[in-house]
């Protein structure tokens, strides 16, 4: 690569594959018994990856669950040693792979930085200069002192990005599905990454934010089953996702009932026509007052057919406006396990009805184990006696 | 800009994975610091606990074997005259203590390393290294007190000297080991329990508590039991660290030529076994 200098990483014909052993517990017994081998079968997280990234962009990765974004990270961090191919980077790689990166619990946020600046090879005279950036910018006051394993998680967040993004990395590896807290902190972090991609460095951001990774990356890279599925423009690799995603299921089997493009629009965290589940999000409506628009209700569908309607809620009308309107849904949740959606707009007037459709793609929960079942019902668990 | 770093499916040779970790020995002295600093943290006596342990042992060992059972009478007379139970046993027990701190130490860290390096990349052998030179640090009160010791029982003697290599040599077998059981501990876990109870059973067949002359003319089975007490690799070292401390004489060359051998031997065998398998291990799977 050193002929090629203006690229920061470069897979060529990469492939990582882990043994995944049946039994539960690795035991002496087993293996010493007429049990004999162990049993194992060899799975492929990522198959024939080739990819080159230019330096000073940003590449984001996409995928569905399981399709080896944060294996590939990983790899590139040299975390895991890859299977068969060739991993090359350029320059010093900084990688927040979990929720609070490298730390060593026992030690204190302070002592962490120390840790990860040693381990980046940062000479101990430079550390104490970023020591105090790095504090100011966790944020996190006097738990700086204190041992990483009583920080709450938006403190492991704060703490871990600050290192990973203020000790200078050239190329910066970050799993926003996971290593990333609150909203907030989110959209900090973003701004963050945006100054660094213009500063020179490369970012290879994991993020279920197709709204996001449209709007900032240089690039896209979709992943699915372990094999590059689309790399390129991100405005047409995520095009192609998320058609991939809700193209050619009975859900639009009945597509004249579709809105046109932007008659409905969905907006949520996770960007337009994705939302997270549990998380909220808004649905834009544009419509005819003269087709009948005097109550409104929401609901979704599903392959199984539609799921529960929200009772009907009049629309306030407004003087002057006859003719098109526009309305602003906000749904406070999004009560569906990850999947693809429709969400069914029904507007009801004394002239009519019109019903209008628009895909929707729901992804896992930000923090939580996806829910099970056809309908995630928030709870709230209360114990008396 | 910065250099270009390859990963391959190549697994790196035990040389160059000797030059990667000493590349990063910034980050190992760093280890190291924070390991001793973080060595009795929560803890009201600190480091004296790392002299209370084998005082107790010695306390116990002295009272039962060297009072209940006559061990002083059995015991042969040391420099100067001295016939002494507990220095005898206290120079062994030093040369023991650190063959097998060290080694169980080397091995239990690299699991414990584990969660660290799936989180971000730094060479496999930094945190076994820095253990094996953090718990050698440690055991050095104990080797300084057994001096002490010494030099307040006896007169001053230059075999005392002897001691540092002594215990060189049996911290660098016990690397060897650490370092042969380190990822197989990872994949077993019964390893390391099994080599806690064959630790237990060592220390009775290595002439610690007890003078190898008292095997003398003993058999079992027809096995001389003098001559199968050699075959365990740890009598060497309590010989010669009993011979610099409580005989005052300069080991022959053979013991040292013996010690030196085994403890290369088994710590380049250790290193070639933990190159090739450690960094899979890593994967913990």
């Amino acid at each position: 690569m050193a002929a090629t200098t203006d690229l920061a990483v470069r897979l060529s014909g990469v492939g990582k594959s882990f043994r995944l052993y049946q039994e539960q517990t690795g035991s002496l017994r087993n293996r010493l018994t007429g049990m004999g081998r162990t049993r194992f079968r060899e799975f492929a997280a990522l198959t024939d990856i080739d990819l080159e990234v230019p330096k000073g962009t940003m590449l984001g990765i996409i995928g569905s669950n399981g399709s080896g974004k944060s294996t590939l990270l990983r790899v590139i961090a040299r975390v895991y040693r890859p299977t068969s191919g060739r991993v090359e980077t350029q320059g010093r790689v900084s990688a927040l792979l979990e929720l609070g990166a490298g730390f060593h619990h026992e030690l204190s946020g302070r002592e962490n930085i120390r840790l990860n600046a040693a381990i980046m090879g940062i000479a101990d005279g430079r550390v104490q200069t970023l020591l105090d950036d790095i504090v100011a910018m966790a944020d996190i006051g006097e738990f700086i002192d204190s041992p990483v394993e009583v920080y709450s998680s938006g403190m492991r967040a704060r703490l871990g990005f600050a290192i990973a993004v203020r000790l200078d990395p050239e190329v910066l590896l970050v799993d926003e599905t996971i290593a990333v807290g609150d909203l907030q902190f989110y959209e900090k972090s973003m701004e963050q990454f945006d100054r660094m991609v213009a500063g020179g460095t490369t970012v290879l951001l994991v993020s279920h934010s197709l709204g996001l990774i449209e709007r900032k990356a240089d690039l896209v890279l979709w992943l699915e089953h372990g094999r590059v599925a689309a790399f390129g423009d991100p405005g047409s690799v995520v095009g192609r996702y998320i058609d991939h995603y809700t193209g050619g299921r009975p859900l639009d089997a009945d597509g004249d009932q579709f809105a046109d493009d932007d008659a409905l629009l969905l907006e949520s965290r996770a960007g337009e026509g994705c939302a997270y589940s549990g998380d909220s999000c808004t649905v834009r409506i544009r419509f005819e007052y003269a087709k009948g628009a005097e109550r409104v209700s929401v609901g979704f569908v599903s392959h199984h057919g539609p799921m529960p309607y929200s009772s009907a809620i009049e629309v306030p009308r407004v003087n002057g406006l006859d003719e098109t309107g526009e309305l602003a849904v906000m749904l406070p949740i999004v009560p569906l396990p990850p999947g693809q959606y429709a969400i069914e707009v029904v507007l009801e007037g004394s002239s009519g009805q019109q019903v209008l459709r628009t895909p929707i793609l729901v992804y896992p929960d930000l923090s939580e184990e996806a829910p099970a079942g056809r309908l995630a019902m928030p709870l709230e668990v209360v114990v008396g006696f | 800009m910065g250099e270009v770093t390859v990963s391959t499916a190549d697994r790196r040779g035990p040389v160059e994975e000797w030059i990667e970790t000493w590349r990063h020995r910034e980050l190992m002295a760093h280890m190291l610091r924070r390991e001793l600093r973080t060595q009795y943290n929560r803890s009201l006596l600190g480091w004296a606990w790392s002299l209370i342990n084998p005082l107790t042992t010695l306390l116990i060992y002295s009272v039962v074997f060297g009072i209940i059972l006559s061990g002083n009478d059995v015991v042969p007379r040391g420099a100067a005259g001295i016939q002494s139970f507990p220095l005898f046993l206290f120079s062994a027990l030093v040369a023991w203590n650190v063959y097998s701190t060290v080694s169980t130490e080397v091995m239990q860290s690299f699991a414990g390393s584990l969660q660290l390096r799936n989180r971000i990349y730094f060479p496999a052998g930094c945190q076994v290294l820095v253990s094996a030179v953090s718990a050698l640090i440690v055991l050095t009160v104990e080797v300084a007190v057994l001096a002490v010791a010494f030099l307040v029982a006896t007169p001053a003697h230059f075999a005392l000297l002897g001691l540092v290599p002594v215990v060189a040599l049996a911290a660098l077998l016990g690397l060897g080991v650490g370092l042969m059981l380190s990822v197989p501990n990872v994949r077993y876990r019964d390893v390391g329990y099994l080599y806690g109870v064959f630790l237990r059973f060592f220390f009775f067949l290595t002439p610690i508590i007890y003078p190898m002359s008292i095997l003398e003319g003993k058999e079992v089975a027809g096995l001389r039991l003098d001559a199968a007490i050699r075959l365990n690799p740890l009598t060497h070292y309590v010989d010669a660290i009993r011979r610099v401390t409580y005989v005052h004489e300069w080991p022959p060359a053979k013991l040292w030529a013996i010690m030196l051998t085994m403890s290369l031997a088994v710590s380049v065998v250790g290193w070639l076994a933990f190159t090739k398998y450690a960094p899979d291990a890593t994967e913990g799977r």
